[in-house]
């Protein structure tokens, strides 16, 4: 056994590259899985455990002035575990460019949603002096233990001290009005107790914590049944807080990207492994039918090539198994972290790591197994003699006119591909993936940014957006109306339902205008009726219904009905819901609903702060924060096309090496015939040219089936259309095809090095 | 007669570490055009590798090797692949058919590298191989592969045919019609065909015989009345 151990290390010596390939493939299979996965599945750890450790609430209740009375009977419904109470309330706290904060006034102890203390001490009911604020306000504003903050709202003042500093779980995701991403100089939020406010609280939302998870419905009815006709309060429950539900979408895609990316190169690197085994055992032929002749048994022979694919498979996995989330998931932090708040970023180990890893050792075992069986019950006699060739008849193409016309290289390869179809299959599936993993990689970004344009540059035409106070005057609104140069618009965000299907969008009443012109799923203009509702058409796929049928809607916060007919459809990526004109809002609206201006668009980039105005969000501002938060995409499309790219060499390179390892005898016989070596070469690279096409072409539909599916796991807000341009396919087609003469390249050397002399000793 | 080929003081010396191997020792030889020369000599003698060497396959550690007129041994690779492509016909002793080509497609391989117009089905007549075009070489015995793989040499037309042990994987009935084949290219075509055998009977046969032991020549001899190869009693 020590011999045959020593047998091993010296092959592993003189097949280094096929060696190395084995376990190159099972290293980058686990590090790409692991390293994708671990990002997504250490999100999920570290949210959930986020959320578990601060005992999240399982839902809120907001309303005007909870007293007493609603708050015991609230607390007192028999799914309720726990509540507390709470005023909060939107604060500018006193710092340069006035940075929100929202203050959070907190009845008795802590118990739900705590925070994840950073710094300082934790929440202290009988603290009257002390707040404690986020950590990324803190950072922003260069904060610390002991500094005083005062905040402002309603005519009131609070000033304390600032006593810690936390993260709290209700805040993973949260942004100032009107942007699209979190200024953290400008954006907070902060804690204080009851036991410190000098004014009158009004608390106005109850955090609860349930023995179960709160189903929406029946939580709804009940708590409507247990108050009665003493308060409207609305209820939330956890999965649709903002903050926590955009984390979920987030993590939901991610989880999307490594769930089906990585399984791709787990796939292909499989069958890499597998093929370059058994290929590797085959060509140990007539040595194992020596080893058997000198009287080894079976058992020790079968052993010994064993080893080679366990040894070489399970120091490849477990490399990867570490490496992968040590690695690849700290890339997305920093733009994670830009837009989302956890108290810690770190990789998760999933137990389908250690299966993705077994599967590999197990398959290339198995695979060896397979193969040195077969040879091993072969009689020894036969066995120590190369296995005679396959024979190949002449197939349908062969006896066709055109057969006659090839050249002899392209016999040769239709000839070689056709007795190798393991290989051929192998090699075009190998093209075929990288080729898949690059093109939608890139028409991933290709279809975001598409999106973006179609939302900012042909729906939106408008520089600045105005949301106005609620308090504003007829008389300011004309005035900035007539000095901006702009279009009163009003936005809601209400809630729609179509038979039992309920849905969360946004009602855009205006009248026709250029800055905001919405568009057919072609991306056409369309001109909207000024009589008829509108609706998305993502809106209208997502509740079921059609032109003609009566869609059930409320404005958020009112509780009033209103069922109105749809009669025409329009597309677009964002905001999915209504669109109607004021009058027709008036109409449909009747006593409840009466249009007023909230939202203000011009052309103009406006700077200047109106009173009257609560926030201006310039067209630059939403583009610079949807390219921060596109960030995490580019990130995964540039690591994705990196390990394409590595597979596809590593794919190709093995393959062209194991091609080349058997066809060496015939190119030493064609360079003694006089071929030169870039004929030679020429011969080896039609073969890799036939493949690449074939997998490039088949990658084109697959592409498309891959995105699409991606595109659709974006979420029931959002309309994304795939959309591949002419330059993806191109330079995917640079990169398989550069790839595959690159690859080429690489074999001129060895066939430069052939041994002509060796072509003339019998066929080994 | 003409002197075609011409080895002056020729050496090759093999190194591996501080171990040397001289598989050449400084040999002398001329072969004429049209010969049929045969060059005898036990394993290790040095026979194959003057072949390599003439066939361009290998180059000489010192001396020349002058083919006609031409120092082959200052050929680069290029040089020496037009070379071989032009000049040298090659029969080898496990006949080095490609085995994705059919008989005749091997045959017509030869178009890729030479301007010589191929007739593939006419020469495979000319070994006595009508009607095997189509087959593969797994399709065929050793001696008609052996055919195929002289057939292939002779499509373009070579100055010299170098044959390394070709009945050496053959049975004597076979490797008889097979040497038969090449005396008869030799005699008709005035191609020069060299042989390394270790088969002493073929002696006879050769117009030039050549022994060669430990690298060096030991006798030459010149027969003048050599044997028909079918005569000769094996």
């Amino acid at each position: 056994m020590k011999m045959l151990f020593k047998k091993m290390l010296r092959d592993f010596k003189d097949h280094k590259a096929q060696f190395i390939s084995i376990f190159l493939m099972a290293l980058i299979g686990v590090y790409a899985f692991t390293g994708i996965s671990g990002e997504a599945v250490g999100l999920v750890d570290v949210s959930t455990d986020y959320y578990e450790s601060t005992n999240l609430a399982d839902g809120w209740i907001y309303g005007e002035d909870i007293d007493n009375d609603i708050f015991r009977d609230i607390k007192d419904m028999e799914q309720i575990k726990g509540a507390q109470r709470e005023m909060v309330v939107d604060t500018v706290a006193n710092y340069s460019s006035d940075p929100e904060i929202t203050l959070h006034i907190l009845e008795g102890k802590q118990d739900i949603s705590k925070f994840h203390l950073f710094k300082g001490k934790d929440f202290d009911e009988d603290d009257t002096e002390g707040i404690w604020i986020d950590k990324r306000f803190a950072d922003g504003r260069d904060l610390d233990i002991g500094d005083k903050i005062t905040l402002k709202f309603d005519g009131k003042e609070v000033s304390k001290t600032v006593k810690g500093i936390m993260f709290s779980p209700e805040y993973v995701y949260y942004i100032q009005e009107g942007s699209l991403l979190p200024d953290f100089s400008q954006v907070g939020y902060a804690y204080m107790p009851a036991k410190g406010a000098d004014f009158d609280i009004e608390y106005n939302t109850i955090t609860l914590d349930a023995y179960e998870e709160l189903n929406e419905k029946e939580f709804k009815s009940d708590m409507e049944e247990t108050l009665g006709q003493k308060a409207y309060v609305q209820f939330l429950p956890r999965e649709n807080n903002v903050g926590i539900k955009t984390l979920q979408d987030e993590i939901s895609q991610h989880q999307m990207f490594s769930g089906i990316f990585p399984s791709i190169f787990v796939l292909v690197s499989l069958l890499t492994l597998v093929t370059t085994m058994s290929r590797v055992i085959s060509a140990q032929r007539t040595q194992i039918g020596t080893l058997k002749a000198m009287g080894y048994s079976n058992r020790s022979i079968i052993l010994h090539y064993l080893s080679y694919g366990f040894v070489l498979s399970l120091t490849g996995s477990i490399i990867g198994l570490v490496l992968g989330p040590l690695t690849i998931p700290y890339l997305f932090y920093p733009t994670m972290s830009a837009t989302y708040s956890l108290p810690r970023w770190g990789p998760s180990w999933d137990i389908s790591f250690f299966a993705v890893a077994a599967l590999m050792v197990i398959f290339s075992v198995l695979v060896s197994y397979i193969s040195v069986k077969g040879i091993s019950d072969e009689n020894p006699a036969e066995t120590i003699r190369p296995k005679a060739p396959k024979l190949v008849s002449s197939g349908f193409i062969e006896r066709t006119k055109i057969w006659k016309r090839f050249s002899f290289n392209e016999r040769w390869n239709y000839r070689d591909a056709k007795r190798n179809k393991l290989r051929a299959i192998m090699s075009v599936f190998g093209v075929f993936a990288c080729a898949l993993l690059v093109m939608s990689a890139f028409g991933m970004c290709d279809s975001i940014n598409d999106v973006e344009d179609w939302q900012y540059n042909q729906i939106y035409n408008f520089n600045s957006k105005l949301l106005l106070d609620e308090n504003i005057t007829d008389s300011q609104l004309d005035s900035i109306l007539d000095e901006t140069n702009g279009e009163g618009i009003m936005e809601e965000t209400i809630e729609l339902k179509y038979k039992g299907n309920k849905k969360a969008g946004t009602l855009t009443v205006m009248n026709q205008t250029e800055l905001y012109r919405v568009t057919d799923g072609d991306r056409n203009y369309i001109d909207l009726d000024p009589d008829g509702i509108a609706i998305s058409d993502k809106m209208a796929e997502v509740l079921g219904l059609k032109i003609g049928d009566k869609v059930r809607w409320h404005v958020a916060g009112n509780p009033k009905w209103i069922d109105s007919e749809i009669t025409e459809t329009y597309s677009i990526p964002f905001g999915q819901g209504l669109i109607m004109s004021p009058k027709v809002f008036d109409k449909e609206g009747g006593d409840e609903y009466n249009y007023s201006t909230n939202v203000i668009l011009t052309k103009e980039n406006i700077k200047k702060n109106y009173t009257g105005v609560n926030s201006i969000t310039t067209r630059d501002d939403i583009r610079s924060g949807w390219d921060v938060m596109t960030e995490p995409l580019n990130m995964m499309v540039g690591i994705l096309t990196g390990f394409a790219v590595v597979l596809a060499v590593v794919v190709l390179y093995n393959l062209g090496l194991l091609s080349f390892t058997e066809i060496q005898r015939e190119l030493a016989t064609l360079k003694v015939l006089g071929f030169n070596s870039k004929s030679l070469r020429r011969l080896l690279l039609t073969q890799n040219l036939w493949f690449s096409t074939i997998g490039f072409i088949l990658a084109i539909p697959g592409t498309y089936l891959l995105i699409g599916v991606m595109m659709g796991s974006t979420g029931d807000d959002y309309c994304f259309p795939v959309n591949i341009y002419l330059w993806n396919f191109i330079v995917t087609f640079i990169i398989t095809f550069g790839l595959s003469v690159l690859v080429n390249l690489a074999f001129s050397r060895k066939i430069k090095k052939v041994n002509m002399v060796e072509s003339l000793k019998s066929n080994e | 007669m003409t002197t075609m080929i011409e080895f002056e003081n020729v050496s090759r010396i093999y190194r591996s570490g501080d171990h040397e191997l001289r598989a050449l020792d400084n040999l002398s030889l001329k072969i004429d055009k049209g010969e049929f020369v045969v060059i005898l000599g036990p394993s290790g003698a040095g026979k194959s590798t003057l072949l390599n060497l003439l066939g361009g396959l290998d180059s000489a550690t010192s001396g020349k090797i002058i083919v006609d007129g031409q120092n082959i041994v200052d050929f680069n690779d290029d040089e020496l692949t037009k070379y071989r492509a032009k000049s040298v016909g090659f029969i080898f002793q496990f006949y080095n058919l490609i085995p994705n080509l059919t008989a005749k497609e091997n045959v017509e391989l030869m178009k890729d590298i030479t301007d010589v117009d191929i007739d593939g089905d006419r020469i495979l007549e000319s070994v006595g191989l009508t009607g095997h075009g189509d087959q593969f070489p797994a399709q065929l015995s050793g001696g008609e592969q052996q055919r195929v793989s002289i057939a292939r040499a002779l499509a373009k037309e070579p100055a010299m045919l170098l044959c390394d042990e070709p009945t050496g994987a053959l049975d004597s009935n076979t490797g008889v019609l097979i040497l038969s084949l090449l005396q008869n290219m030799c005699h008709e075509k005035d191609t020069t065909v060299i042989i390394v055998t270790h088969n002493s009977k073929l002696a006879e046969a050769a117009d030039k015989l050549i022994r060669i032991k430990n690298g060096k020549i030991e006798a030459v001899t010149i027969n003048e009345n050599p044997l028909d190869v079918n005569l000769i009693e094996w």
